[in-house]
């Protein structure tokens, strides 16, 4: 499996709340090496590539499954979340998938692993302290 | 002065404020430049946020390659939050590659023996995503350690680093096989999930280690038990289904060890039909499981009940509301067609359904599936539904539809009408995308079904006369009228409605068809040939046709000026000969081109038309022979004149364009009773001096008209006789149109000719027979 990247669909400033809903998904024949996926959640489009011998059907539990995470990490998610967030919403799809295959299958495990991690990032003051090399 | 760097979101904002694609530009090369002396300088502070806004630059597509080596500084860095980002940064910026790579080895090497486990996981993903083959090899005794980790964070991630080193290495399969055994105890979704990946990769590279995994199915489907039998967990439930994405793995997993493998695949025979029929289908994780229990099910050696069980599953998808799953379904049902056709055939209905889908991709399939599960019993259905499809389905896939229903028509067709009429529907429906032999085919079909000719040449008349624009149709009408013209005349024909049909009518609509822009060349050949050959079937004079024929002596066209000057010729000097040539062709063989009187059809329809004539006659031959060769001995059967194409036979339209018998034999009147008259007339053509061509003429000039009339001949038997069809077998009274008959003899040892005649027939209401032997043959002809 390829990386999972969220775009917006418009350019809006102010931040929409929403709960999650998929709004479609479609199967989306590519090339022949792979399938490409194309889930839409509101205004947000995931779009996923896998390889011609996995499960269609559990792609799409896939992608719901990472929109999941970054709604119970974030709360709410909405797109400004993941546009001002980035390298958050990485972080969190490397808890979840790893090399292209699933590593964790427990929500709350994945979300508590990030947030232990998050706990690990220095304060100012810390970091400072900290020597540098 | 330094100038306070932007932060991350400030960035953010500002690339997002820019309303023109110049300005975003040029907000970015502000940045990247600040961000460019910043690094020159070596600012360890603030680096980790340059590199964020750096990566968040990369993503929009700018470049980025100056951060490669402050990722480097990054993840060497003792903070996290370096890490963190350096990692992130490395994982984007620093492929295989790139010249950078390998020098995270090093860094990665370290993090991943040091204890904090946040910061082994970091370092294991970046191994995973990124790590080259080298790298790998390098790290391979690391990552084997962390297997036996107390942490099951990190255990779970060193399985799947275990994995990407085997893709990229395979000859590590030695290291990580044996910790398998223990790994599968595992309680950990994660941990277990991870080891089943790599037993999955370990098996698809070595057929030793597939062996090796058979002894685990017991216990994976112990595994797989347990899950499928346990309640709802908070932790792992999704819909009802408790852990799908496990299951699914166990799954794929059982299907690669089961294959071909009688005993293993008896194993969870009882466990895939309890997956099958106790997972929860009202969601989509469930029906993922399902769907990975069905392609489970139909590689490996299944019981045949579990197989019907699988298609059946797959047939319950086709009605579901979802389209993705209506896609899969079709698509493995198209799998397995082949091998469980009765079991699919069950769901034909729904199949064909699925046909009035407006997604493409969908109906596509549903063609395809359709089409492969057309028999002899279903096949006016699905024609009469892949009928009414065509009609409406998209273009492009307008040519595999035609193509399907054309096959399948020849392979099932009931009924030689019912043939008839599919292909002339389709040619209708979508004449322009069918393949180059439907013509071909379709006039072989109607010429060898004798009984429908009337029927044909009606409905591809109407036909015609609706639309002259579908070239292939127009084809095969033109040649159909052509051939069956005066079946076109006759009227009533039970099949169809009754049809008045004028000559006129006929003549104007091939006309059309020849004028017309949208005439191919070949069409236009066909509607020419088809005229001409009405000049034989129809009633009228031929004057209208003539005309046609010498306009088209000068037309630009090449193939359709030769067939017009030749016409032509036929009609001016060969008219004797014209009902011959254009007579109704015997059935073609199959894959013979049907564009036109070709001279290898012209030469079977003489030999044929001379082997029937001379069959019936065969036997009565042998008494006249008998009086012939009364010396000779015994008699001997006939020689039967063989019909030997090419060869000897002079081809007919070989013959000389001057007239007939340079070197002229006169004629002979060899019998004559109650003004009954017979004449011969000789021919010796001077190109093939075997050959002797005698017309005989019966000429009535008494009261009463001669009827039944029969004649046959005898040669003695080294010779050669062919005796073509009379031209009738009435001789009018009063002198009325003479009864001709074409013989040709050869003979090859320039024997002396000797010919007797047989002649039956009535007249005055007496039936005649004569037999007599012919006098005075002039010695020109055998000489």
């Amino acid at each position: 499996m390829g990386r999972v990247s969220g775009e917006e669909g418009a350019s809006h400033v102010h931040c929409r709340k929403h709960h999650l809903q998929v709004i479609g998904c479609v199967i989306v024949f590519y090339f022949s090496f792979f399938v490409f996926f194309l889930s839409r959640y509101a205004s947000l489009y995931f779009c996923c590539a896998v390889e011609n011998q996995d499960n269609e059907l559990l792609t799409l539990e896939i992608v719901h499954r990472y929109v999941e995470l970054l709604d119970k990490y974030f709360g709410n998610v909405c797109e400004l979340d993941i546009i001002f967030n980035f390298e958050k919403a990485y972080f969190i799809l490397d808890e979840f998938i790893m090399g292209g295959e699933i590593q964790e299958t427990s929500k709350k495990s994945a979300v508590k692993a990030i947030e232990d991690s998050d706990m690990l990032q220095e304060t100012m003051e810390e970091y400072m302290n900290k020597p540098t090399f | 002065m330094v100038v306070p760097s932007l932060k991350l979101q400030d960035l953010i904002e500002e690339i997002r404020g820019a309303k023109t694609q110049a300005q975003e530009r040029e907000v970015i090369q502000k940045e990247c430049a600040h961000i460019r002396a910043s690094f020159r300088d070596g600012d360890p502070l603030h680096r980790h946020r340059q590199l964020a806004k750096l990566l968040y630059v990369h993503m929009l597509g700018y470049p980025a390659h100056f951060g490669q080596m402050e990722c480097l500084k990054l993840i060497a860095s003792p903070r996290f939050t370096d890490k963190r980002v350096g990692y992130l940064g490395a994982m984007l910026l620093l492929d295989e590659r790139q010249d950078a790579h390998l020098l995270i080895t090093n860094s990665i090497k370290n993090d991943l023996s040091q204890g904090i486990q946040a910061v082994q996981g970091l370092a294991l993903c970046t191994l995973s995503t990124v790590g080259s083959a080298e790298m790998c090899r390098d790290l391979a005794t690391e990552v084997e350690k962390l297997l036996l980790q107390p942490s099951s964070y990190v255990r779970k991630k060193a399985v799947l680093t275990a994995v990407h080193m085997i893709r990229k290495v395979p000859e590590l399969s030695n290291i990580f096989l044996p910790p398998c055994a223990q790994l599968l105890h595992e309680r950990h979704h994660g941990i277990l999930l991870g080891t089943i990946t790599l037993i999955m990769e370990l098996c698809e590279r070595s057929p030793a280690a597939l062996k090796h995994f058979r002894k685990v199915v017991p216990q994976l489907v112990q595994i797989l038990r347990t899950l499928v039998t346990t309640g709802y967990s908070v932790e792992h439930s999704v819909s009802g289904v408790s852990d799908p994405f496990l299951q699914v793995q166990i799954l794929r997993l059982l299907r690669i060890l089961g294959q071909n493998h009688e005993e293993s695949s008896e194993t969870m025979n009882d466990l895939l039909a309890q997956v099958a029929t106790n997972t929860d289908t009202s969601r989509n994780a469930g029906n993922a499981v399902l769907f990975e229990t069905v392609l489970t099910i139909m590689d490996i050696r299944a019981a045949a009940g579990l197989r019907v069980l699988a298609v059946n599953i797959l047939g319950r998808f086709l009605l579901n509301n979802d389209r993705n799953i209506r896609y899969v379904a079709l698509t493995s049902l198209l799998r397995m067609v082949q091998s469980d056709h009765s079991a699919v055939q069950r769901h034909r209905p729904t199949v064909v359904e699925c046909l009035r889908e407006p997604d493409a991709s969908l109906s596509r399939r549903a063609l395809e599936l359709s089409l492969a599960l057309v028999n002899s019993s279903n096949v006016r259905a699905m024609t009469q539904e892949l009928q009414s499809f065509l009609e409406s389905c998209p273009p492009d896939l307008r040519a595999d539809c035609a193509s399907g229903i054309l096959l399948a028509a020849e392979r099932f067709a009931p009924t030689k009408r019912w043939h008839i009429d599919t292909i002339l529907r389709v040619l209708t429906t979508a004449g322009t995308h069918v393949r180059d032999d439907a013509v071909a085919n379709l006039t072989q079909l109607i010429g060898g079904a004798q009984e429908l000719h009337a029927y044909s040449v009606r409905r591809l008349y109407s036909a015609l006369a609706d639309d002259i624009s579908q070239q292939p149709l127009v084809q095969v009408a033109a040649w159909c009228i052509g051939e069956y013209g005066d079946l076109l005349l006759e009227g009533g024909c039970e099949e169809t409605e009754p049809l008045q049909v004028e000559e006129e009518k006929v003549l104007a609509l091939l006309e059309k068809v020849l004028q017309s822009h949208m005439s191919l060349p070949a069409t236009r050949g066909y509607a020419l040939t088809a005229l001409m050959k009405l000049s034989t079937r129809l009633r009228g004079d031929n004057n209208r046709i003539r005309q046609v024929v010498s306009i088209y002596g000068s037309c630009l066209d090449v193939e359709l000026q030769q067939r017009a000057v030749e016409y032509n010729t036929l009609f001016r000097k060969y008219d004797h000969m014209r009902a011959a040539i254009l007579e109704k062709m015997p059935l073609v063989e199959r894959g013979g081109t049907q564009d036109e009187e070709a001279k290898e059809s012209k030469e079977a329809q003489l030999s044929e038309a001379a082997l029937v004539a001379t069959e019936p006659q065969a036997s009565k031959l042998l008494d006249l022979l008998d009086l012939l060769d009364g010396t000779s001995g015994a008699a001997q059967p006939p020689p039967a004149p063989e019909p030997s194409p090419g060869g000897t036979l002079v081809h007919l339209l070989d013959l000389p364009c001057a007239s007939p018998a340079p070197a002229s034999i006169p004629n002979l009147r060899v019998f004559e009773r109650e003004g009954l008259q017979l004449n011969l007339s000789f021919v010796r053509p001077p190109g093939t001096p075997a050959l002797l061509l005698i017309t005989v003429t019966a000429i009535n000039t008494s009261g009463a008209d001669v009827t039944h009339f029969v004649c046959q001949a005898a040669v003695p038997k080294s010779f050669q006789l062919q005796l073509q069809a009379p031209s009738g077998d009435t001789v009018p009274a009063q002198g009325g149109l003479p009864v001709t008959q074409l013989l040709r003899i050869l003979n090859p040892n320039k024997a002396p000719l000797r010919l007797k005649l047989r002649l039956t027939y009535n007249h005055f209401g007496q039936s005649v027979q004569e037999i007599f032997e012919v006098n005075n043959l002039p010695v020109e002809t055998w000489q």
